[in-house]
Parts: structure tokens; sequence; C-alpha cells
């Protein structure tokens, strides 16, 4: 039942006009991204300035990392319309009146915008594949910052899912994850120690950037998906099981 | 309003046919709803609802807007949890089981939950899955579907561009894909055009012998044209389940009353009465079988109670709605009274 679901959001995405116009201005980001940064990598060669770790973490830190700061703002346009969308085309009632379970439910929307986010992100990555055909790139360093982006994105994705589970309006969904992960960016860019620090995907992305596959970042994002996709399920549930009082 | 009327025992599984009260065939009941109540806030959308429906029952839920018959049919439909009561499919208590009395209901909201972006087929291949159909009778249940609602033309057309009527179709076939035992309709024939609304009346009435149908509507033609059961709600109350032959038999006589000091009384209990209801302090309206207003005025008499006014109604349900409507219509013209104050 999920992959049916998670087929089915994948479909509904890539007949969205909205998901297309997002994916090619992605692409294009992605690409103007790259050649800046393979060439100031050229001109510092150039100037016989040889960038510390070579080319691929100058990749990561002039590409991949700015790429998660796209997706802050990506994930939430491409997920708000999880379940408010439902809400507010009246097809809300209807779902839940189906032999579904909230979980399937959930996780089937979430499966669904992870695959069409990760395809947009492995489109942006022929860049890196072109490139490791005339130089040598350190594929494992690549990989672990890749594997950090997609956790990254999940988190975003359960966190604009969660929020589109409690509003009727897509766009308040969208705006409320967007401003909760710029927050949570800010408090990790600032470097302050505290609560925020550790509650920041962006801060715990930082070791995935190093090239370092610390089981303590990955054991944060998938608590912290799990957590906000529960949250999700609860609210689903709450409407079939409880009172309603609006 | 205040209900008095015909009621199914509702802890029987077995019952004779609702139009008919006669013991010649028992048949299970598909869907028994008990005092369902919803509370949104401080007011009640629902109150106290109680009934049983049959295999082979149309229930017409009949009222005014805003009277809680989309309310109900999302409860009915396993799509809200009430605030109090249950609703059975069956032998499954809806909202303690999530899947298997899920399964036994169609429902189809009144503004059609389709995705426009999606053609009718494929819809309802995805719909089709979502309901549990075994994967090798899918493609026949869709291809049963789409005849029986007539969609072969638009079967490859997006559903997006297809008109309110096709639409309303598709809603209905999603609806009807895995042969429920329960199906519910809330208006079904909301923004159609008389034509449209002839084909989806033909249709509703052709599904109705199948499995037991819950149909709400604000048109009282609607519902006596197509049900054999009828249901009456005015701001969450039942005000009247009674089977729809019972009242619109052609020897019953149905009267307006105005009685003084009826406080304590119940026109029900009177012989000859199949069914009384109180429009509001003082006013009933009440039908029977060769009713007489002379008898009914001794029968009263022997109660101790006096009519001022008994005035012959031509429908008793008729009768009944036009009351709700003329008290709303006085409410909100006094709602507008006052704000314009």
């Amino acid at each position: 039942m999920i992959t049916q679901i998670t087929l089915h959001e994948l479909k509904l995405l890539v007949r969205s006009p909205f998901a297309w116009l997002a994916a090619g201005l992605l692409q294009l980001i992605f690409g103007w991204l790259f050649l800046s940064a393979v060439e100031r990598y050229i001109q510092q060669q150039a100037m016989s300035v040889v960038p510390a770790g070579g080319l691929s973490n100058h990749l990561i830190v002039n590409f991949l990392a700015p790429v998660s700061i796209v997706f802050i703002v990506a994930t939430p346009l491409l997920c708000m319309h999880l379940i408010a969308g439902d809400k507010q085309a009246n097809r809300f009632n209807f779902l839940l009146s189906l032999p579904v379970t909230a979980s399937q439910l959930v996780l089937g929307k979430f499966l669904g915008a992870m695959v069409f986010q990760c395809v947009v992100l492995a489109i942006g990555a022929v860049l890196l594949t072109i490139l490791s055909f005339s130089t040598k790139l350190d594929t494992a360093h690549l990989l672990t910052a890749a594997t950090g982006l997609v956790l990254f994105i999940s988190t975003g994705s359960a966190l604009t899912l969660f929020y589109s589970s409690l509003s009727n309006r897509s766009v308040l969904a969208a705006f409320l994850s967007f401003a909760t992960l710029v927050m949570l960016w800010m408090a990790a860019a600032t470097s302050a120690n505290g609560l925020l620090q550790f509650l920041s995907p962006s801060a715990h992305l930082h070791s995935f950037m190093q090239g370092l596959l610390d089981t303590r970042d990955i054991a944060y994002f998938l608590a912290l998906t799990s957590i906000l996709l529960t949250l999700g399920i609860w609210r689903l549930d709450a409407q079939r099981t409880r009172s309603r009082s609006v | 309003m205040q209900g008095v009327g015909w009621t199914e025992s509702s802890s029987d599984w077995i019952a004779p046919p609702a139009n008919t009260r006669s013991a010649r065939a028992p048949r299970t009941a598909a869907l028994m709803a008990q005092d369902i109540s919803v509370i949104y806030g401080v007011q009640k959308a629902l109150d106290g609802i109680t009934f049983t429906l049959y295999q082979g029952d149309t229930l017409g839920l009949l009222g005014l807007n805003g009277a809680g018959k989309s309310t109900l049919l999302k409860v009915l439909s396993g799509a809200m949890a009430p605030a109090r009561g249950t609703v059975q499919i069956g032998e499954h208590e809806l909202y303690e089981n999530t899947v298997a009395p899920r399964m036994k209901i169609g429902y189809a909201p009144d503004k059609p939950a389709v995705y426009p972006e999606f053609k009718v087929n494929e819809f309802l291949h995805f719909i089709a899955r979502m309901r549990r159909i075994d994967r090798r009778a899918i493609k026949n249940s869709v291809d049963q579907v789409i005849e029986r609602c007539a969609l072969g033309d638009v079967r490859n057309r997006i559903i997006g561009n297809l008109s309110t009527g096709f639409q309303q179709r598709v809603n209905i076939a999603q609806a009807l894909i895995h042969s429920p035992k329960v199906l519910i309709l809330d208006e079904p024939s909301n923004g159609l055009d008389p034509v449209q609304l002839m084909e989806i009346r033909e249709l509703v009435a052709t599904l109705a012998s199948d499995q037991a149908t819950v149909f709400s509507s604000h048109l009282l033609s609607e519902v006596n044209s197509i049900c054999n059961q009828v249901i009456l709600i005015d701001k969450g109350r039942q005000i009247l389940d009674a089977p729809l032959k019972l009242l619109s038999d052609e020897r019953n006589n149905s009267y307006a009353l105005r009685l003084l000091d009826d406080a304590n009384f119940n026109l029900q209990d009177l012989p000859g009465v199949t069914h009384a209801c109180k429009t509001k302090a003082g006013h009933w309206l009440v039908t029977g079988n060769a009713l007489a207003p002379d008898h009914l005025q001794a029968m009263l008499k022997s109660r101790d109670l006096q009519a001022t006014q008994i005035t012959a109604s031509e429908n008793y349900l008729e009768s009944l709605f036009k009351q709700l409507a003329t008290t709303a219509q006085t409410n909100s013209s006094h709602l507008t009274k006052d704000a314009t104050r």
C-alpha cells in the first residue's frame, strides 16, 4: 500500500507544472554553483594556490554545501502540498475513508516526495560524474556528503509534511517549514552553543561534508525524521480516533 | 424541533425490511449508527443520531443547508470520529478497526474527490488498489464500474477537462468500484443541470438494490423519488426516521395542530397516529391512517389537551420540511434584524 501511495505522489509531482519549474530552477542553480566552484578552483590553480583537500573538498565546500541551503527553500515548496493540498482540494476526508492506515498515508506521501527530490539531486550529481571522467575525485568523500544531503532533505521533508498535516493551507505549511529550517540553519551558522545548535540539521550535516560518517549525526537525522513522521501520523489518526472539536 | 417517530430496535441485527415492517424475510443490518454526536468547539453539530440500515435499503438524509448532513456522512464514512456514539458496519465497529469496515464502505463526498490531473481510467485503477481489490481483478472491476456509470466515452480523458456531471459520475464510480456493502453519497446531484440530475438519479436508483445506500439531499423530491427510508435532520438533531411508504401512504391524513399546554405530552402515543412531530412550542404535525379532525379532537380532549387549530396538510413530509424551512427563515431574518440594529 505504501508503494502505491508513493507512486501516486510521484505521478502527482511529475504532472505538476510547479514541480517541473522547481526542478528546472534547481538544475540551473546546481549548474551555476558547480561551474562557479570549478572556475574558482582553476583560477586558484593558475595562481599556484592548491586548496586544502584537493578538488573534491573544494567541490563539497563550494557546491554541495550551498546545495543544502538551496534545499532549505526547495523542500518546503515541493512538500507543502502533501497533506494540506488534499485538504484544499476537499480530498482529505475521502482519503481518511479509504481502508488505509494513517502511517501508510504519511509514509507513502513522504517517500514519494523523497524519491522526487533524490532524483532532482541525482541529476545535479551528473555534473560530478562527468567531471570524474577527466580528473580523479574522492568518491567516498563525495558520497558521504551526498548521504548527508539526503538525510538533511529527509528531515526537511518530514518537517514540512508535519506542518502540512496541521494546516489547511499549503503555503502556510511551506512558510512555517522554511522559517524553522532557516532559524535552525542560522543557529548552526552563528556557532552558538545550546539546544538550537543541537537541534539544527545544518550543524549535523557538517561532519558529512567533512567526509565523516558519524553515527551520532546519522542517529540524529533518523530520529528527528521518525519523530516528525510520527507526529504527522498522530495528527491524521486524531481525526479518525478521537472527539473532534475545532 | 423535537423528533418523535418510528425507530428500529437498534440492538437487533436481523430485522424485517424497513419499507414493509413485515417479518417475511429477515435481512442483515449493513449499517448501525448509535447515538452519534459531534461537537465543534462548544456547538453540537450532531446530537444523538440513531438509525439502522439494511441491505437493499436507500436512506434519504434530508435537511436544510447546515443541518449536519455532511458531518453525519463524514462520520458514517469513517473520516471523522464522533465525540460520542458508535458506527457498526456489518460485524465491525468503524472507529475501532481502520481497514476491515472501511473496505465495505463506498463514499462519494459532495465535491468530487478526484485528482484533476489524472485520466479517468488511471484514477479508477489507483482507487481500486487503495480499496484493496485483488491485483488480478482490478481491470475487471474498473471496466465494470466504467460501464455501470456510463464513463466509457471519457475513460481516457483527463478528469479536470470533464464537465461537472461527468466528474460527479467519476466520483460515484470510485465509491462503487469495490462493490461496497454500504454506499454513502453526499448530495450527488450538486451543481448538475436538469439532464445530468435525471441521469444521476437513475444511476443511484439502479444501484440501490445491491447495497445499503445513504443519500443526502436538501431536495425533498429527490428523496421521494429514490429512497424508501427517510431521516430528517435539523440543527444536528434527528427529528424523523421513518419508512417513506409509511409517510406517503395515500390513506394517510396529515394535520397541523396548535395546542394549549402540550408540555408533557407526546402525540405519538395517540391511537391511529403513525407519526407526530413537535415543530415548535404548541405546534405539532401529525399523520395517521384515515385520521379525521373530529376523531383527533376527541382523542385530544380525552387526554385533557385542547386544540385551538387543526389544519389539514397535503403531505406530512413536505409539511414538516416546509415548517423547518419557515422556522430557519424566521430565525435568519431575526438575526439579520438584530445585526442591522
